[in-house]
């Protein structure tokens, strides 16, 4: 419902990059529930059991199936489709960011040095994704 | 098909050549015969012979000379026709029916004994104009013949002429075709090739792309840990314990950039290396990689065997590299337990010595074979137990195909993973 806690899915094989996420996440939600996927096939696979996920944030380079991959799979799931995805990547390469927009990512963060700028980053996209856009599966406020 | 043409134009015309010169010979023949029935012995001369002796047997042959005469003349005057030569011989057939009729004249002058100059006086024929006549006659009919044989002969030597000319044109474009033919295989050959050579340079550029954005994200990370440590323990300065655990964490970040770094610069440099070859005993280079890789085997509990390994005209230390790096391969992604197993092997096949680094690990999933000879690629998370920054393979790979050998996973062995060379 409206007031429930957001759900957000990270999707990040790096344990020090995913614990400045969710650092940065308790310090500014710290009713979020974050869930982690350590590649893209954990991701798909949790993605496929829980149905209640408002945003996903995702790693491009991981083993297994990678993030380019991942996000093709979301983005032409028609059950999936909806969630907002916002990749995050060392990457800068033009390549790379072109492929995510025009695969429908809903955003493309390059991952930010240092704790300030990961707590601002992390700030606006909870400010943005999570408490001004409105996701399918929740319901409008009054 | 242009010398079957050639060759049955030709026989048709040496046909017609023949036909003619055939007609000129008939035709002189025929003339001669004609002059001898009339000239000497023949009707003239039995004409004269009557005149003078009165004996019969002159007038029959005289008799006989003229009619025969006056065919062989229709036989002459048919041949112009056939020439469509609209001459005759009239001066000729006047002489014959003057003689036949000066023939009768004589019998009847002779019977009643008129003189025999009386006689000659009386019939006297000049029969000149007539022998011309024919002279001119043969002439006529012969020098149509020779123009027709001139035409036939100019015509046949314009055809032989034409038919050379077709035949070396026809050699000529045949060549011509054939070259054409040859440069365009040719061409697509080298087309072939740079086609071949601009795929292999975009793989080359797609793969070096691919390195360096890899590259590149595995040098940053570290790098921002560190900043991001350097920051918490500003934030946790008030905490030593979380202050001494950040330090580590910023240690194991320079380690994890010093590892990959020096990595790099060894992969670097078994890039298009120039091998230095010298006789090798890999067994006992596999001894010596065992004996300094000891620490990690024991931490391991692994267990590893060794067989017999031949010597070989090799780079011993870029072979050390590879043995360190499959032995190291081998250990991290060996089944802890009951205890890591790991084989060493080598035996010759096809005339060609093949190694084999068998571990009794997690093994390695089919989709990722492609993979894991690329650089940077990791099959595992970082916050996995199996620690790598993804050099090792494709240097062992570099290695092994600047001795022109062959590297691969056998896809046969499904009890953990088993790495194969060639030398």
């Amino acid at each position: 419902m409206v007031n429930d806690p957001h759900k957000v899915l990270v999707v990040e094989d790096d344990d020090i990059d995913a614990m400045a996420v969710e650092r940065s996440f308790r310090r500014a939600y710290p009713e979020a529930t974050l869930i982690r996927a350590h590649n893209g096939k954990e991701a798909l696979d949790i993605l496929q059991q829980d149905s209640m996920i408002d945003l996903i944030l995702m790693d491009i380079r991981m083993p297994v199936l990678d993030g380019r991959e991942a996000l093709r799979e979301i983005k032409t799931d028609p059950h999936l489709k909806k969630i907002p995805v916002v990749m995050t990547s060392t990457s800068s390469d033009k390549n790379d960011i072109t492929y995510c927009y025009e695969n429908h990512a809903n955003g493309y963060v390059v991952k930010p040095n240092g704790i300030k700028a990961t707590d601002q980053i992390i700030e606006n996209i909870i400010q943005f994704w999570l408490r001004s856009c409105v996701v399918p599966h929740r319901h409008l406020p009054v | 098909m242009l010398i079957a043409v050639y060759a049955l134009l030709n026989f048709d015309l040496s046909k017609r050549i023949n036909i003619l010169e055939l007609e000129h010979h008939n035709t002189t023949s025929q003339a001669i015969s004609l002059h001898e029935e009339l000239g000497y012995g023949g009707l003239i001369h039995n004409f004269k012979n009557y005149l003078l002796r009165g004996e019969e047997r002159y007038y029959n042959a005289a008799k006989k000379n003229a009619d025969q005469a006056l065919t062989k003349l229709q036989s002459l005057e048919a041949e112009a026709k056939i020439h469509n030569l609209d001459i005759r011989l009239p001066q000729t057939r006047l002489m014959i029916e003057s003689y036949g009729s000066s023939l009768e004249i004589v019998k009847s002058l002779n019977s009643h004994s008129v003189p025999v100059k009386h006689i000659d006086n009386k019939i006297r024929y000049d029969d000149t104009g007539a022998l011309i006549e024919i002279y001119d006659f043969v002439e006529t009919i012969n020098t149509d013949i020779e123009e027709e044989l001139a035409d036939l002969q100019r015509l046949s030597l314009i055809q032989t002429i034409a038919t050379i000319t077709a035949s070396m044109f026809i050699i000529f474009f045949a060549l011509l075709l054939s070259r054409i033919s040859n440069h365009r295989a040719e061409l697509q050959t080298l087309n072939n090739d740079l086609s071949v050579t601009l795929d292999k340079t975009e793989k080359a550029n797609i793969a070096l792309n691919q390195f360096a954005g890899a590259a590149s994200h595995d040098l940053r990370s570290p790098i921002r840990h560190v900043k991001l440590f350097a920051d918490l323990i500003k934030e946790d300065a008030e905490n030593p314990d979380e202050v001494k655990s950040h330090a580590e964490n910023i240690q194991n970040s320079a380690n994890r950039m010093n590892a990959l770094v020096t990595s790099l610069l060894a992969l670097a440099k078994t890039s298009n290396v120039e091998l230095h070859r010298s006789m090798t005993d890999l067994g006992e280079l596999a001894e010596s990689v065992i004996k300094e890789m000891q620490p990690q085997i024991r931490e391991a509990g692994a267990n590893v065997k060794l067989g017999d390994l031949p010597s070989l005209n090799v780079d011993r230390t870029l072979m050390h590299h590879v043995f360190e790096n499959l032995l190291d391969n081998a250990i991290k992604y060996s089944e802890k337990e009951p205890s890591p197993e790991i084989e060493i092997n080598a035996e010759r096949v096809n005339g060609a010595w093949e190694f084999s680094f068998t571990d009794n690990g997690i093994g390695i999933d089919s989709q990722y074979v492609d993979k894991i000879f690329l650089p940077l690629q990791r099959l595992h998370s970082h916050s996995s137990d199996y620690q790598g920054v993804g050099i090792g393979l494709a240097l062992v790979k570099n290695v092994i195909e600047a001795h022109q050998g062959q590297l691969w996973l056998d896809p046969d062995y499904v009890s953990g993973a088993r790495f194969k060379f060639t030398l």
